[in-house]
C-alpha cells in the first residue's frame, strides 16, 4: 500500500544522507505524501485509526480544505469508480498524480501523457504535432501498440459544472479524433487558464479518463 | 482511503467508439476442436493464437480436444478419443489424435475460404480423413460451407484398417485416396444472441461401426440419416454450449471454450507504478567529494534494498566509482525482462550521486551473470517525458554478454543457506499408444530445497497420490473401468543437487547429482553457449543414469544408460522459437528431436515436439516416434498480478523409454536467455512501466 511507499522514501533519504551521499534536489523529492492526505480526511472526520482504509467515503468539501497538497479525483469509464490521486511530481511542465492503489497518472498541459499502474498503460503520448497524435500503449502480449490518430478542436460554450460541492461556469472545449479504427472525443471543462474537468480517451482498454481538479 | 462510486450516466456518450467494419460471423468450433460444423469441418480458421479446449460426444464416442491456430493459415489439434463398448471384448480405446487443418484461400467478399485438413493424420487409419472444403458468409449470418471427403470422409464401404500398419507414421501415399464423397452444411446465427443453429449433410458413413467388425457388439447406434442439426448457445462465461441431433437416431453434445494469449483477461495486467525518475541537480553533477566516505557501496545497496525489494529485486554486488556505477541484481516479480532494468534504474536516480552519470545494470539469474544493459543518465532522464522516449531509449541502452568475474566489486551475498517448501497438487495424465485407458493420477506434491548459495542447490520432491487411474493397477481391459483411491503411499521423485555456474563470458554450465528423476538417478550437466545478441546457441547435455527401483525409495536396479544431446537453439524473431537436438536416449536409441514453440512475451508459449529415433517400429511400439505438445501459461496472465509462475503442461505420447531425454534438472537455456536481446527487446514497453 501507499503507506509503505513513504516509509520507503523516507528512510533511503536518512540513510544516504547520513553517510553523505547527496540524493538530488529536484522539486519531486519527498512528495509521496499520501499519508498527510489520509491524516487529513481522518482528522476531519474525527477519528485518528487507520481502521477505515478501504471503506466507503463521501468526499467533501471539508476533507478537500483540509488537504494542503494539490489533489485531483480521477474516474476511469471501465470502472466507474473514483479514486483521489495526489500530486506526486511535477518535472518539466508534467505533473504525475499517485493514487492509494499505486497508480500514477502524468498529466502536461492538461493532457494525459502517461498512465503507470494500471493494465495496459498508455505508455507514451506525442501531442507535438496537435492535429496528428501518437498514443502508444501496452497490449495483452506485453507488446507496444501505437494508434494514430487525426484531431480537430473546437470551443463548443459555457457549461456549468459541479466538483465536490463547489460550481464553476466554464468554457466546454472539444476534441474530436479519429483514425482508421477509432475515434473518440476529448472534452475539457475550462476557466481562464485552468482545466477544472477533462474527459479523455486513454487507450482502447480503458476508454476515458475523467479528472476532476478538486484544489 | 476513500472511493466513491459513481454511475457515469449521460457522460458515457461522449463515447464515439466504432469497431472496423468486421460483423463477420465468428468461428464456431465442431465436435472436433477445430473450426466447424457438427462432425463435418469448415473452412473457417480460428483466431491467430487461439487456443481452443472442447469436449464433445455421442454414440460410443467421446473426445476431448485441445486446437492451436499455429499460424493464421494453419491450425492443429490433438484429441483424446475415447470408444467404449469398443471390439469383441466390449472395452474401451483411447487413442490419441492429431489434426491439421491449412486455409488454402481467405474469405474474400465473393471468393469462399477454402481450407485443406487431416484428420488423424498419423494414426492407423480408423478415424484417418482428408477433405478439401469451402466456407462463404452470406449477409453476416449465414455460413454455407462444401467440400469433398476421402477417407473416413470418403465414400467407403471397406474396413480402413490394415492390420499390418502400425500407426504414429506419415503415410503420405495413401492420403486423399480412394472414393470421394461430398458433405457440407449451413451455419445460421439467429437473432437470439449467442444462439445458432447448424445442420449438416456428413459424408461419414460410419461403415466400420455400424456394418463391419464391431457387429458382434450391438452398433452404438443406427445411422438413419445422413443429416445432423444442432443448436449452439455461446454463454456469457466464454463457454459455448452444443446439442445435436446426430443421424436421425441419436444425441449428441458439445462444449467448447478458448483462450488467446492476445486477447486480454478482463482485468489485464495490474504492477504498482513505478517511482518517478528522479531528476539530478545541475550544480552537483561536478562534486565527487562522497567518493572519500567509508562504505559507499554498502550504504548504496542498503538504501535500494527496501526499493527494490518491492519488486523483488535484490542486489547482489555493486560497483561505484565518480562517474559510474555498476550493479548486478537477481529476482524481479516480472516475467517481462525489460522491466527488472527499469525498476533499478528508477531506483537508482533517487540513490546515486548526481556526479553518475552511467548506470550498468546487471542480471544475476541462478547464480549466472548473464547481461549488462548500460544506461545514460542524462538520457533515462530525458526520456521518461519525451514524446517518443520508449523507442528511443530502446536504440540508447545497450544490452550485452555480462563479463566474467568483473574485479572491484562490493558482493553482498544474500540470505544463505536459504531453506524452502512448498505443497501443491499435481495432476499427471499418461497417455499409451496402444489403446489403453490413460494413466490419471491426481495427488500432493511436497518440495523442500537448500540452497547454500545462488549456484548450489539441493532439492526433493515428494508426491503423495491420492487418486490412481493407473491402468496398470487393476483390469481395466473391461468395461469396468475405475478410478482407485490410492493407499496414499509416497513417492520419492527426485532427492537431488543442482549446481550451475557461468563458464565463459558466453558460456553457462550445470551439473546435478543423485536421484534425478521418478526412474533414474546419476549424474547429469549440460553445458550452453549463447550469446547475448545472437539469435542462436548451442548446447550439450550429457548423463549416465541408473534406474531406480519403483517400489523403494533408494534402491537400484541393475539397468544403466548413457544418454547425451547435442542442441542447436534458434530465436527467429517472430515469436518462433526452433530447438533441435541429436543425440543418444535413454533406451539406447540415437536420433533426433524438433520441437517448435510459439512464444508470446507475456510469457505464453505452445509448442510441438516429435523425436524420431533408429528403434524399429516394434521395439518403439505403435506410436513409432514421440510426439506432443507443450503448452505453458503464465499464472500473472491468468489473474492479472505480477507472478514468475507458470502453469505448463506438456502431453506426449508414449510408448516406453524410446526417444525419451532424461531432462537436465534446472532450466539452463530459460535461465542464461531470460534477460538477453530477444527477451529485453520483446518486452521493452515494461521497461518504462
Amino acid at each position: 500500500m501507499m503507506i509503505r511507499k513513504i516509509l520507503i522514501t523516507a528512510p533511503l533519504i536518512v540513510a544516504l544522507s547520513g553517510c553523505g551521499i547527496n540524493i538530488g534536489t529536484g522539486s519531486a523529492r519527498g512528495n509521496f505524501g499520501f499519508n498527510t492526505i489520509r491524516d487529513n480526511i481522518q482528522a476531519a472526520r474525527g477519528r485518528n485509526t487507520p481502521q477505515e482504509e478501504g471503506a466507503q467515503t463521501k468526499l467533501t468539501r471539508d476533507v478537500v480544505n483540509g488537504i494542503n497538497r494539490q489533489i485531483v479525483q480521477i474516474s476511469l469509464s471501465k470502472y466507474g469508480t473514483k479514486t483521489v490521486f495526489t500530486r506526486a511530481a511535477v518535472r518539466q511542465g508534467a505533473v504525475t498524480y499517485l493514487s492509494p492503489q499505486k497508480q500514477t497518472v502524468t498529466v502536461q498541459g492538461g493532457r494525459v501523457i502517461r498512465t503507470r499502474g494500471l493494465p495496459f498503460d498508455l505508455l507514451e503520448t506525442d501531442f507535438r504535432n496537435d492535429a496528428d497524435r501518437v498514443y502508444r500503449y501496452l497490449n495483452a502480449a506485453n507488446n507496444i501498440t501505437e494508434l494514430r490518430v487525426s484531431c480537430s478542436r473546437e470551443t463548443v460554450g459555457t457549461e456549468a459544472i459541479e466538483i465536490v460541492e463547489r460550481s464553476y461556469t466554464t468554457t466546454l472545449v472539444e476534441e474530436v479524433c479519429r483514425s482508421s479504427g477509432v475515434a473518440f472525443k476529448n472534452r475539457f471543462w475550462t476557466q481562464g487558464s485552468t482545466i477544472w474537468k477533462s474527459e479523455q480517451w486513454i487507450g482502447p482498454n480503458h476508454g476515458f479518463a475523467t479528472i476532476e481538479k478538486l484544489n | 482511503m476513500f472511493r466513491e462510486k459513481l454511475i457515469l450516466g449521460a457522460a458515457a456518450s461522449a463515447l464515439v467508439m466504432s469497431g472496423p467494419a468486421t460483423a463477420d460471423m465468428d468461428p464456431s468450433i465442431g465436435f472436433y476442436g477445430t473450426a466447424g460444423l457438427i462432425e463435418m469441418p469448415t473452412a473457417d480458421m480460428l483466431p491467430d493464437a487461439e487456443l481452443s479446449i472442447s469436449y464433445s460426444e455421442f454414440a460410443n464416442a467421446e473426445n476431448i480436444a485441445v486446437g492451436f491456430q499455429f499460424l493464421p493459415q494453419l491450425s492443429m489439434t490433438y484429441r483424446i478419443q475415447r470408444l467404449s463398448s469398443f471390439g469383441f471384448d466390449g472395452g474401451s480405446r483411447y487413442d490419441g489424435i492429431w489434426d491439421i487443418n491449412y486455409q488454402i484461400l481467405p474469405e474474400g467478399e465473393y471468393a469462399p475460404a477454402v481450407l485443406i485438413g487431416l484428420r488423424d493424420f498419423l494414426g492407423t487409419g480408423e478415424t484417418a480423413g482428408q477433405y478439401i472444403v469451402a466456407t462463404k458468409t452470406i449477409a453476416d449470418q449465414l455460413k454455407l460451407s462444401v467440400g469433398v471427403g476421402w477417407g473416413r470422409l470418403g465414400d467407403t464401404d471397406e474396413d480402413q484398417t490394415d492390420p499390418d500398419i502400425s500407426g504414429g507414421s506419415l503415410r503420405l501415399d495413401e492420403y486423399f485416396t480412394g472414393d470421394t464423397a461430398v458433405f457440407g452444411g449451413v451455419e445460421w446465427k439467429t437473432p437470439i444472441k449467442g444462439v445458432s443453429l447448424k445442420a449438416e449433410y456428413s459424408s461419414d458413413r460410419y461403415f466400420q461401426e455400424n456394418e463391419a467388425f464391431i457387429a458382434t457388439n450391438p452398433p452404438a447406434f443406427d445411422r438413419k440419416s445422413d443429416w445432423n442439426y444442432g443448436l449452439e448457445w455461446q454463454t456469457p462465461l466464454s463457454l459455448n454450449v452444443g446439442i445435436y441431433q446426430m443421424y436421425g437416431d441419436t444425441v449428441g453434445v458439445r462444449i467448447a471454450t478458448s483462450l488467446n494469449p492476445r486477447r486480454p483477461r478482463p482485468q489485464g495486467y495490474i504492477v504498482p507504478a513505478p517511482l518517478p525518475v528522479q531528476p539530478r541537480d545541475q550544480a552537483a553533477r561536478s562534486d565527487l567529494s562522497w567518493l572519500e566516505r567509508p562504505n559507499v557501496e554498502t550504504v548504496a545497496a542498503n538504501a535500494l534494498r527496501r526499493t527494490l525489494a518491492q519488486d523483488g529485486i535484490r542486489v547482489t554486488k555493486i560497483k561505484l566509482t565518480g562517474r559510474q556505477v555498476d550493479i548486478y541484481v537477481t529476482g524481479g516479480r516480472s516475467i517481462a525482462a525489460a522491466r527488472t532494468f527499469g525498476r533499478v534504474a528508477r531506483a537508482l536516480t533517487y540513490v546515486m550521486p548526481e556526479s553518475v552519470e552511467t548506470f550498468v545494470i546487471g542480471i544475476n539469474n541462478a547464480g549466472m551473470e548473464t547481461v549488462t544493459m548500460k544506461i545514460n543518465r542524462t538520457q533515462f532522464e530525458a526520456f521518461e517525458l519525451s514524446p517518443d522516449g520508449v523507442q528511443q531509449s530502446a536504440r540508447s541502452f545497450e544490452l550485452g554478454d555480462a563479463p566474467l568475474n568483473p574485479p572491484g566489486f562490493t558482493a553482498f551475498p544474500g540470505d544463505f543457506p536459504r531453506f524452502r517448501w512448498s505443497i501443491r497438487p499435481y495432476l499427471n495424465i499418461t497417455l499409451f499408444s496402444d489403446g489403453d485407458q490413460p494413466d490419471v493420477n491426481v495427488g500432493l506434491s511436497g518440495s523442500m530445497s537448500y540452497q547454500t548459495s545462488e549456484k548450489l542447490r539441493f532439492q526433493t520432491t515428494v508426491r503423495v497420490p491420492v487418486i490412481d487411474g493407473d491402468s496398470d493397477s487393476g483390469d481395466n481391459a473391461g468395461p469396468n473401468e475405475s478410478i482407485y483411491f490410492t493407499e496414499f503411499e509416497p513417492t520419492l521423485v527426485n532427492l537431488r543437487g543442482t549446481y550451475t555456474t557461468k563458464l565463459g563470458e558466453q558460456l553457462y554450465g550445470t551439473v546435478s547429482a543423485g536421484l534425478l528423476a521418478t526412474k533414474w538417478a546419476g549424474i547429469a550437466g549440460e553445458i550452453i553457449w549463447k550469446p547475448a545478441a545472437q539469435r542462436w546457441g548451442v548446447g550439450f547435455e550429457v548423463g549416465h543414469v541408473v534406474r531406480r527401483d519403483q517400489d523403494t525409495f533408494f534402491e537400484l536396479e541393475d539397468e544403466d544408460a548413457t544418454t547425451g544431446h547435442l542442441t542447436y537453439y534458434y530465436d527467429a524473431r517472430n515469436g518462433f522459437d526452433y530447438e533441435v537436438s541429436a543425440g543418444r536416449y535413454l533406451a539406447g536409441d540415437w536420433g533426433t528431436t524438433v520441437a517448435v514453440d510459439r512464444a508470446f512475451d507475456n510469457g505464453w508459449v505452445v509448442g510441438l515436439f516429435a523425436t524420431v529415433t533408429d528403434l524399429t517400429a516394434e521395439e518403439f511400439g505403435s506410436g513409432r516416434f514421440q510426439k506432443g505438445f507443450r503448452i505453458a501459461i503464465p499464472l500473472g496472465w491468468a489473474i492479472g498480478t505480477q507472478t514468475r509462475r507458470v502453469i505448463g503442461s506438456s502431453i506426449a505420447s508414449t510408448s516406453g523409454e524410446g526417444g525419451s531425454k532424461l531432462g537436465i534438472p534446472g532450466n539452463l537455456y530459460g535461465s542464461v536467455t531470460s534477460h538477453q536481446t530477444d527477451a529485453v527487446s520483446g518486452t521493452w514497453g515494461t521497461f518504462w512501466q
